[in-house]
């Protein structure tokens, strides 16, 4: 599950996901599969269901997407615009 | 007192400013009017569009002590406040303390002149107190046809005043100039509606600027009258003007992270500015909604009846 701090702002332009920090001014935009990434993430919590709906979404191999997953929240926990919560 | 019409406010002022005239109904011009203590709408054509334009401003001159600990400086401007004002020092014009949300006490500094007094009220401090209250200020020029506006941005001396003047000459009348207020919907609120024009600018559309109205801003411009539009109308389009080494004007519509990077150099907030982060909110959901463009001309070259054809063609294309 993650959750974004108080001072990113979240929005949504042309269908790919922005997140900006208020405080530093650093922003950061997602493609549309990143984007797809994220919103998965916050509706169903757990990484393992995620990559499973994103298989049947892309035609990507399974190993592919966890790690392409991982390395998203990755980055966007490095640059402090999410939070992961504990399962 | 004086009694303005701008950026969705009515503002009575003790100091005269560059903006229009008050007016109840229809268009702003000169009319003096008694003082009145009623809330109103401002402009019945901010009541069609469903823009309840709230509020009314009053700008005082009295003592404003001068502040040490104001944290923030911008060249040699210093500026600091608290969750419900905010101080401006302005060593050559004045210092203008804020109550947020709607008065403004001004103590000018001996021998300023009115106008530049008057300047920094119109371009500093009326726009942080309209980005307190959540609106967004994109640093451009605004223009419009009556049923929605669009905006001309892009880095100083590329173009933007100029265009918006001769674009005003077009039938698409000036809603605001440097500073353009963008409030929900999106929707952009009427402003400052005179042009601003540096002086080959000003040779080229207008004549002599030694018989035209000097403005002093810092930069060597020229205040011109054009056709000017005084109802807030929904933003339909921006325009990022940039000169480039091309051979003709070229036109590229910008999406997703595009319109960001294109954008937000055009959207200024103040180091220590508490409305940033409605601003940064603000912007996002008016890139959701809104078209953006990256106009692309050539250095040096004389192509503004081009680029003002270019924008009219993008505006029919887009209602199409």
């Amino acid at each position: 599950m993650i959750t974004f701090p108080e001072s990113v702002i979240t929005g949504t332009v042309d269908g790919e996901l922005v997140l900006l920090d208020s405080e530093t001014g650093t922003y950061f935009g997602l493609n549309k599969v990143a984007t797809r990434m994220v919103e998965l993430l916050r509706n169903l919590g757990d990484e393992d269901l995620v990559v499973a709906e994103l298989s049947r979404e892309f035609d990507v191999p399974v190993q592919r997407l966890r790690e392409d997953l991982r390395g998203l929240l990755n980055a966007l926990g490095e640059r402090g615009l999410v939070i992961e919560l504990q399962k | 007192m004086y009694r303005y019409e701008a950026f969705g406010m009515e503002i009575v002022s003790e100091i005269t400013l560059a903006l229009p005239d008050f007016c109840r109904s229809g268009s702003p011009k000169a009319r003096t009017l008694g003082s009145s203590d009623r809330d109103f709408f401002f402009g019945d054509a901010g009541r069609e569009s469903g823009q309840a334009v709230s509020g009314r401003v009053t700008i005082l001159q009295g003592k404003v002590p001068p502040e040490s600990g104001l944290p923030y400086t911008l060249g040699r401007v210093r500026y600091g406040g608290g969750p419900t004002w905010m101080q401006v020092e302005v060593p050559w014009a004045g210092r203008y303390r804020i109550d947020f949300p709607s008065r403004i006490l001004v103590q000018p500094e001996p021998g300023a002149e009115d106008r530049i007094v008057g300047l920094y009220i119109t371009g500093f401090v009326l726009p942080l107190l309209l980005n307190r209250s959540g609106v967004l200020l994109l640093h451009g020029s605004a223009c419009g046809d009556g049923k929605s506006a669009f905006v001309l941005c892009g880095r100083q001396g590329a173009g933007k005043s100029t265009t918006a003047a001769a674009l005003a000459e077009r039938g698409y009348p000036i809603l605001c100039d440097d500073v353009v207020p963008v409030t929900t919907g999106p929707s952009v609120l009427p402003g400052i509606t005179y042009a601003k024009l540096l002086p080959d600018a000003y040779s080229r559309m207008v004549g002599d600027p030694k018989e035209a109205e000097h403005l002093f801003d810092g930069v060597d411009k020229y205040r011109v009258t054009v056709a000017a539009s005084h109802q807030p109308l929904p933003l339909s389009a921006i325009y990022i003007l940039e000169s480039v080494g091309k051979a003709e004007p070229s036109v590229t519509a910008l999406l997703g992270m595009e319109k960001i990077r294109s954008l937000l150099p055009h959207a200024p907030t103040l180091e220590g500015d508490r409305g940033a982060a409605k601003s940064f909110q603000s912007l996002l959901e008016l890139l959701g909604k809104t078209r953006v463009y990256r106009l692309s001309r050539p250095e040096g070259r004389d192509t503004l009846e081009r680029v003002a054809e270019l924008i009219e063609t993008l505006r029919k294309e887009d209602m199409e």
